[in-house]
């Protein structure tokens, strides 16, 4: 589904010569080779992560509890801030997390649509790929570890997560 | 207040849910929505809820005269207790109750402590004072029906519609629930219309049992009339044990317990038939027979222990049984 999105399509809708290029020329937005591409491109790649652990979750819970909040006269931004929202939080932490750990290791579409304009479009695993490239092999090393350091940072969260989710969240009747 | 039914129909694609259903439900009373699983029950009861909306047509519902089919069910003022109650997890018990309270519109909410004491008062008629601070994992099945019923209470409903209410719950408890669910209506005094699919339940519960079977109400009257007067043999099926006796084209019903049984000697040709215990069961007070007429056919009948004891039948005894009841 989602997660096989090929990225060479958003190359199709916001590229110079793209569907949306010259309206967006026009307008002097810049989305390919600068933030909003790298952001649009890793929207793509991580949020089945968040759809996956949800859609579940939610399909599970059914919709009851939001009719019963329906009924005894909440508004929907009400429902959703009350009820749902609360049901699903920690399913969405922990989605956000992968899709945080994805994004961060992210490399193929964000290295089509930005650029490697260095200090501006950027991103770490594009940064280890020119530094090895310009043989600084040190420096692609270090950042490297630095990778590999907030990996394991993730991993810790995620796994601090999976503990309270187990005596919380999937506790339903 | 009395809720009115006129011409409610409602199509699932192909499939008919409801079929022109009209009914009203008397101020005041209780009553019950009975039918086997796909007769349409839930549906109606969604939609006198607001919750599911009829076909575009005629159909019109009304709470003591005033047309509400076309009020949301945010502004519909029913309490609803959903089958498997649906309370809020992540909050408490006295958070649950007080949600109607809370969400309403700063102008019409009561203050903090009004609110506070408002769930102290439902707790109290829902008899779980003490609880306030648990979470809904935290309680018993009957507990947590009582909660859902006391946060259906908290926002003075029209009228109060319950889904299966005892459906999730174990025999013993719902026994008990019940009983009480009867005396808390005689209490409180609000129209209640409730969904089962248990035929003893909305006997023994009711005031008034509407019968269901495929998108379309079978009968409506007192459970005594309903029972004792099925108007089709769907009704007479599916209220209680019934024999099905073929004379010819005829189909005869005989409840069970309308049938005597009688030593094979006092059998009196112009009444009674002559039969063969085919099995007994006798485990508690009432004792099922099973005979076997002359002519092959196999009738259960349902005698008093006292009854059985004076006859002492065993299996193999010639008897003779009287049927005295109608044909449908």
């Amino acid at each position: 589904m989602l997660a096989i999105f090929p990225f060479s399509f958003l190359g199709l809708l916001f590229g110079a010569k793209g569907w949306l290029g010259p309206w967006l020329e026009h307008h002097d937005i810049r989305i390919i080779f600068a933030l909003p591409g790298i952001v649009i491109a890793t929207m793509f790649v991580t949020f089945p992560f968040v759809a996956r652990e949800l859609i579940p979750l939610m399909e599970t819970q059914g919709s009851d509890q939001e009719e019963a909040a329906i009924i005894l006269g909440a508004r929907g931004w009400q429902v959703f801030f009350r009820v749902t929202l609360p049901n699903i939080k920690w399913g969405l932490l922990y989605g956000v997390l992968l899709c945080n750990a994805r994004a961060m290791g992210e490399f193929g579409a964000v290295s089509v649509v930005s650029g490697h304009i260095r200090g501006e479009t950027n991103t770490l695993p594009l940064h280890v790929e020119v530094l090895y490239n310009e043989y600084q092999f040190s420096a692609a090393f270090a950042c490297a570890t630095l990778l590999a350091f907030l990996a394991l940072v993730t991993l810790g969260i995620k796994s601090a997560v999976e503990n309270l989710t187990g005596h919380q969240s999937f506790n339903h009747q | 207040m009395s809720i009115s039914i006129h011409s409610i129909s409602k199509t699932f694609g192909a499939y008919t849910a409801l079929d022109k259903i009209s009914l009203e439900v008397p101020n005041g009373s209780l009553t019950a929505l009975l039918g086997p699983s796909g007769s349409g029950k839930t549906t109606l009861l969604r939609i006198v809820a607001g919750l599911d909306f009829p076909d575009p047509g005629p159909g019109r519902i009304a709470f003591h005269g005033e047309d509400v089919s076309e009020v949301s069910a945010r502004k519909r003022g029913v309490g609803f207790v959903f089958q498997h109650y649906a309370l809020f997890q992540h909050m408490s018990v006295a958070q649950n109750i007080a949600f109607g309270l809370r969400v309403l519109p700063s102008a019409q909410r009561p203050k903090k402590s009004e609110i506070r004491d408002r769930v102290m008062e439902l707790l109290k008629l829902v008899r779980l004072e003490g609880l306030e601070g648990r979470r809904p994992h935290e309680l018993s099945g009957g507990q947590r029906q009582r909660v859902a019923l006391a946060r259906a209470l908290a926002i003075r409903p029209k009228v109060l519609l319950l889904d299966e209410p005892f459906g999730a719950l174990d025999a013993q408890v719902r026994k008990d629930l019940r009983r009480w669910l009867r005396q808390f209506h005689d209490e409180i005094g609000l129209t209640t219309l409730f969904v089962t699919h248990d035929q003893e339940e909305a006997l023994e519960l009711s005031d008034q049992v509407v019968v269901m079977r495929n998108a379309r109400i079978e009968q409506v009257g007192k459970p005594q009339s309903v029972y004792d007067q099925p108007r089709s043999p769907f009704v007479y099926e599916f209220l209680g044990n019934v024999n099905k006796l073929h004379e010819g084209k005829n189909v005869r019903y005989l409840r069970p317990h309308e049938i005597d049984v009688l030593f094979a000697a006092e059998c009196d040709p112009a009444t009674d038939v002559s039969a063969r215990v085919h099995h007994l069961f006798s485990a508690g007070p009432i004792a099922t027979l099973t005979v076997k007429l002359g002519d092959g056919q196999f009738i259960d009948v349902e005698l008093s222990r006292k009854q059985l004891d004076e006859l002492s039948l065993s299996v193999g005894d010639e008897v003779a049984v009287r049927l005295a009841a109608r044909t449908v």
